[in-house]
């Protein structure tokens, strides 16, 4: 075999010498950084919230904030006792159930015990010849065979409860249980999925649901997927790392450099004080996907090197590996995380910009332990890659590209094929984009909570069998305050209040509007029941009358029973509507015309009034979304490009290099519109993702194109480029394999996440395959192959990123200057 | 029971409270015992009459404060404890207005007078364990007059003072059945008890879980007359957080009132006319 000495006149040559040569030392260095930024993982919280996505400073979110602090009965959980039977759930079991769970929430750590609300909490009020009576709705001191008589009677005389705490046909009550943090609720939902276990009588099933509930639920699949499937997939990746090059032990560098890459990301973001989202989940598989594509070339290309030698030696292999590796590594990493920084500026959400600031993080780290860590690890786990030679019945391994012989024969002529008929090919990938296009045209950006759930899951059942019956928990809201000192309570300014109920009401899909007026006219009414009408008030009377009418409840109430519709000094009051629906694209037109409604009410009327609740939140951060999304990925392409701009200054180096991006970023669209996945704040991310994952493969196989054709005269592909393409199939597959590891996942979420990016994998790939050997017919192949001379040489020592020409810089075996 | 009745006789223990009547020489005699402690403060002896303002300050657990003043008369003549609280703020229940006649001999009366209804309504009586006008207080608490009814409770030495200032005299109790801690909605009570005046300062009630239910605290005590009056108390609901602080200011001891102050017809009258009396005119 020829061999061709590395020159370390070169600047990359010099460069890989002087690593090789530290790298012992560059190694202990690496090896001490790698605890000290690692350790910071200690740090890290957890906020499996999707509120993390909402801007802190969004109007609804502050809204919402207010809300919770004033009124604090949002994101509850809302447990539903259900009958089955068709009998009717007003019955001593049912009600005495409801009361021993109630009796039970004290026990759970951040219960908002005294905000609970059931039928066994509410009262009625009615009017007597003693004048306003307030009694609750449930009493159950009378005789069991007369309860549910009495409960019906008293809640006739409420009639906004009606469907709101016991469903219209009686087959189910409700208890609804605000928390603390509704984002942190696990442990109290664990806790009364076991209450709700023990309690429930015969003949009745209890099921919890609402936001605090679906949440946790999140939670729970989320990070027991997680700590099961990530590692799983980091397995799987490192098997096709096996496969790739063949020998067990040399996975062992790799598995350092991903296991540190990943470190140092996520030891950054603790250090930081950063939060682990829903979506950092995502953060270490895709360090490990860069860092598994930096090891492969390298490694790959080492063993190359060891191979093209006659008498081997593991320092100069190594140094001629990475003198060949060091750029286009460099290249694809600075890339990638330049990608990644642009979808961090590009995003107004917390947990999408961090993770773009710690992918890019990561991929640096993957970069600077490639080149300091990578060539020692190999030293010491893998120092002679041939002494161990493939067992004779495995298939021939092809010397120059360490690949097996019918491997190489195949992928030779995959690539050929694309190669000698550029046009066919460029033609199959510009239908294969069409197609994407098609696909990609029908995805929507729209969000439900119950699809981050499998159809079966628990809270989602919940959740389908509490709707049915009550029409949708769906809380939209609308806080309306007083401008000034004046209490709300006040003739003109409910029959405003009423505006708005009504307003609401006629809106599609809403269900129920609870609203301080209705109360108050039930009150007015029992107190003036046995009242002649004979005269008239007159207006000031008539203009305070409400806030009589609520003392005289008031006065007759336990304190503080009104705390949930309306604050102590009546000047901030809340309206509650409950939608059959969350998914964005039904809400959005609701709320965004109830916007617009008050506004124009606002004006009308001299009162500030503001969209409030989760549909708005969720409404807020949907169309946040949607504004950045564009932006980020539009930033993310952006700066790929200005990155390949600046290294390779020539329009055809640069529209090749992207290929593989502009593909992958179509399938991940194309994937959403076939599977109908919508752009939400989970997959929002996989289209920049795919941004940095596939510029690697165009720029590994430009920056060979730039020093070398990827056909030889004789006719047969470049070993070396044939290596760089084995490299980044294999790299492809791994992260295909791993990320489809993760898809067994029982949370959509992850299983999106996990698919989405396997697309972009395989159609970065495709045009790795496709397209990159066509442009390399059409944009390469005219200049002959030559033989650099020194002058040619030094000029590109000058500019080494200014000129398309063949490098000489890097000698290619075969061919070069020592050819 | 409807809970009217408690705002009308917790307006007359309103009454009784702020009378506190306690001459300033009742703390001579030496006190052994959990239940002569508590005889010495049944035995409170009642002011005549008195009148002055009321300033509620309520508190939910979220903060959120809400206020209300009020007239108060008191008088308490042989055959009964008279009051009247006419509530003076918010502008908007300004005239709104609670008459208790509180008979010893004969059923209590109650009335109400909210003027949007433009007429007195005669109100039933409420359970001792009903809240007191929206307020922390029940209307036992108020009818207590920050005494213990000696029919209701076994006293004792609690196991351990609830106050560390050893001035303090410790006092506890329990109900004496079942259905009297259902109707007060305590199961027992500790308290610190004022030797000096015989007041107890602080008091720590617990439901029938025994879990504590409520604290009341009285932070001022005056001479009022020749009577020791709380003039400053507060009432916290330990397991929800609301909060009721009660101050009186402008007490005036006024010996004997015109029975009119204390009758329908001056209820339906509102404050207007109560002004001289109250402010001493």
């Amino acid at each position: 075999m020829e061999t061709v000495p590395q020159t370390p006149r070169t600047i990359d040559g010099r460069l890989a010498r002087w690593l090789i040569a530290r790298r012992r030392l560059l190694a202990a260095l690496s090896l001490l950084l790698i605890p000290l930024a690692g350790s910071g993982i200690r740090f890290i919280e957890r906020d499996p919230s999707v509120d993390a996505f909402v801007p802190p400073n969004h109007t609804a979110a502050l809204m919402q904030a207010r809300a919770r602090e004033q009124f604090g009965v949002e994101d509850p959980f809302v447990i539903g006792l259900l009958d089955d039977s068709g009998a009717s759930v007003l019955t001593p079991a049912a009600l005495d159930a409801i009361a021993a769970l109630e009796e039970a929430l004290p026990t759970l750590t951040g219960v908002e015990f005294n905000d609970r609300r059931s039928l066994l909490t509410s009262d009625a009020v009615f009017g007597t010849d003693f004048g306003l009576e307030v009694e609750p709705i449930v009493d159950r001191s009378v005789a069991d065979e007369t309860l549910a008589a009495t409960v019906r009677t008293r809640l006739a005389t409420m009639p906004m409860l009606d469907g709101l705490l016991i469903s219209r046909d009686e087959s189910a009550l409700l208890l609804v249980v605000p928390v603390v943090d509704p984002n942190r609720a696990e442990p109290i939902y664990r806790q009364l999925l076991d209450l709700t276990a023990a309690l429930a009588p015969p003949g009745y099933r209890f099921e919890i649901a609402g936001v605090a509930a679906m949440n946790s639920r999140l939670d729970q699949t989320v990070s027991t997927d997680t700590r099961r499937l990530v590692p799983l997939a980091f397995l799987t990746a490192l098997l096709l790392v096996g496969l790739a090059l063949k020998r067990a032990r040399a996975v062992a560098a790799p598995l350092v450099i991903i296991a540190a890459s990943t470190a140092v990301a996520l030891g950054a973001l603790g250090w930081a004080g950063s939060r682990y989202y829903l979506i950092t989940t995502a953060l270490p598989v895709v360090v490990m996907a860069i860092a598994i594509a930096d090891c492969l070339h390298i490694a790959l290309q080492y063993v190359v090197a060891y191979r093209e030698r006659q008498m081997p030696r593991t320092d100069a292999a190594l140094e001629t590996a990475l003198s060949r590796t060091l750029r286009p590594v460099t290249l694809t990493s600075w890339t990638t995380a330049a990608g990644f920084l642009g979808l961090a500026w590009g995003a107004n959400m917390i947990p999408i910009a961090e993770f773009g600031t710690y992918a890019a993080v990561g991929v640096l780290a993957a970069w600077l332990f490639s080149l300091t860590l990578l060539p020692a690890l190999i030293g010491w786990f893998d120092p002679r890659p041939l002494n161990t030679s493939p067992k004779p019945t495995a298939a021939r391994i092809d010397s120059e590209t360490h690949a097996p012989a019918p491997q190489r024969q195949r992928l030779e002529a995959a690539l050929l094929a694309c190669y000698r008929r550029p046009s066919q090919a460029l033609g199959l990938g510009l239908l294969l984009l069409i197609a994407a296009l098609a696909s990609a045209s029908v995805v929507r950006f729209d969000y439900e909570r119950a699809r981050y759930f499998r159809t079966g899951d628990p809270v989602r059942l919940a959740d389908a069998s509490i709707s049915d019956r009550f029409g949708g928990l769906n809380a939209l809201d609308v806080v309306i305050e007083s401008p000034d000192d004046e209490p709300l309570l006040r003739a003109s300014r409910l029959e405003a209040i009423a505006d708005i109920r009504h307003w609401l009401k006629d809106q599609p899909g809403v269900v129920a509007v609870d609203a301080i007026d209705d109360y108050i006219n039930v009150m007015g009414a029992a107190l003036l029941s046995n009242t002649a009408a004979d005269a008239a008030l007159d207006d000031e009377l008539e203009e305070v009358a409400p806030e009589q009418f609520f003392f005289a409840y008031e006065a007759a109430s336990d304190p503080g029973a009104f705390d949930a519709f309306i604050e102590p000094t009546l000047t901030l009051t809340r309206i509650r509507a409950r939608l059959d629906s969350d998914r964005f694209s039904t809400i959005a037109p609701i709320v965004g015309a109830l916007r617009s409604y008050l506004e124009e009410w606002s004006q009308r009327h001299d009162l500030k009034a503001e969209v409030s609740g989760r549909l708005a939140v969720n409404a807020g951060w949907m169309e946040a979304l949607a504004g950045n999304h564009p932006r980020g990925l539009a930033l993310a392409l952006g700066l790929v490009t200005l990155t390949c701009c600046l290294w390779f200054r020539r329009g055809r180096a640069i529209a090749t290099t992207l290929a593989p991006v502009s593909f992958g970023v179509l399938f991940v669209y194309a994937l959403m519109g076939l599977l109908g996945i919508d752009i939400a704040p989970a997959t929002a991310m996989t289209s920049a993702i795919a941004t940095g994952l596939g510029v690697d493969f165009g720029i590994h196989l430009v920056s060979h194109l730039r020093q070398g054709p990827a056909v030889q005269p004789d006719g047969r592909v470049d070993p070396q480029f044939l290596t760089i393409v084995r490299a980044c199939l294999f790299s492809a597959l791994a992260l295909c394999c791993a990320l489809l590891t993760i898809c067994i996942s029982s949370a959509p979420p992850l299983r999106w996440f996990g698919i989405l990016i396997a697309a972009s994998a395989l159609g970065s790939l495709t045009a790795a395959l496709l397209v990159v050997p066509a442009c390399a017919r059409l944009f390469y192949s005219a200049k002959p192959a030559v033989t650099p001379t020194r002058d040619t040489a030094a000029e590109e020592l000058r500019q080494p990123s200014g000129s398309d020409e063949h490098s000489p810089l890097t000698p290619i075996s075969g061919q070069g200057a020592g050819s | 029971m409807t809970r009217f009745l408690s705002q009308a006789l917790a307006g007359g223990l309103v009454a009784v409270l702020l009378a506190m009547p306690l001459t300033g020489t009742a703390q001579a005699e030496p006190l052994t015992s959990a239940q002569a402690l508590a005889e010495r403060l049944a035995d409170r002896p009642a002011s005549e009459g008195r009148v002055g303002h009321m300033h509620f300050r309520l508190t939910n657990a979220r903060g959120r404060v809400s206020e209300r003043t009020a007239l108060l008369i008191h008088s308490e003549a042989e055959d009964a404890v008279r009051i009247a609280i006419q509530f003076e703020a918010p502008a908007a229940i300004r005239n709104t207005g609670f008459l208790s006649h509180d008979f010893e001999q004969a059923s209590d009366r109650n009335w109400l007078y909210v003027p949007v209804t433009r007429r007195v309504r005669r109100i039933p009586t409420a359970d001792r364990g009903d809240p007191f006008m929206g307020t922390d207080l029940s209307y036992g608490d108020v009818k207590g007059d920050f005494k213990f009814d000696l029919e209701d409770w076994r006293f004792e030495q609690p196991a351990a003072p609830l106050a560390a200032d050893t001035d303090l005299l410790p006092l506890a109790g329990t109900a004496q059945s079942d259905a009297i801690a259902e109707e007060l909605g305590y199961q027992r009570f500790e308290a610190a008890v004022d030797p000096k005046t015989l007041f107890p300062v602080k008091t720590i009630y617990y439901d029938r879980n025994d879990k504590p239910l409520k604290s009341l605290e009285i932070h001022e005590q005056a001479l009022v007359g020749d009577v020791w009056t709380a003039m400053h108390f507060t009432v916290r609901n330990l397991q929800t957080g609301h909060e009721t602080d009660v101050r009186l200011s402008d007490m005036r001891y006024v010996p004997s009132l015109d029975s009119f102050y204390l009758s329908e017809q001056s209820l339906e009258e509102g404050t207007a006319q109560l002004d001289d009396l109250v402010d001493g005119g």
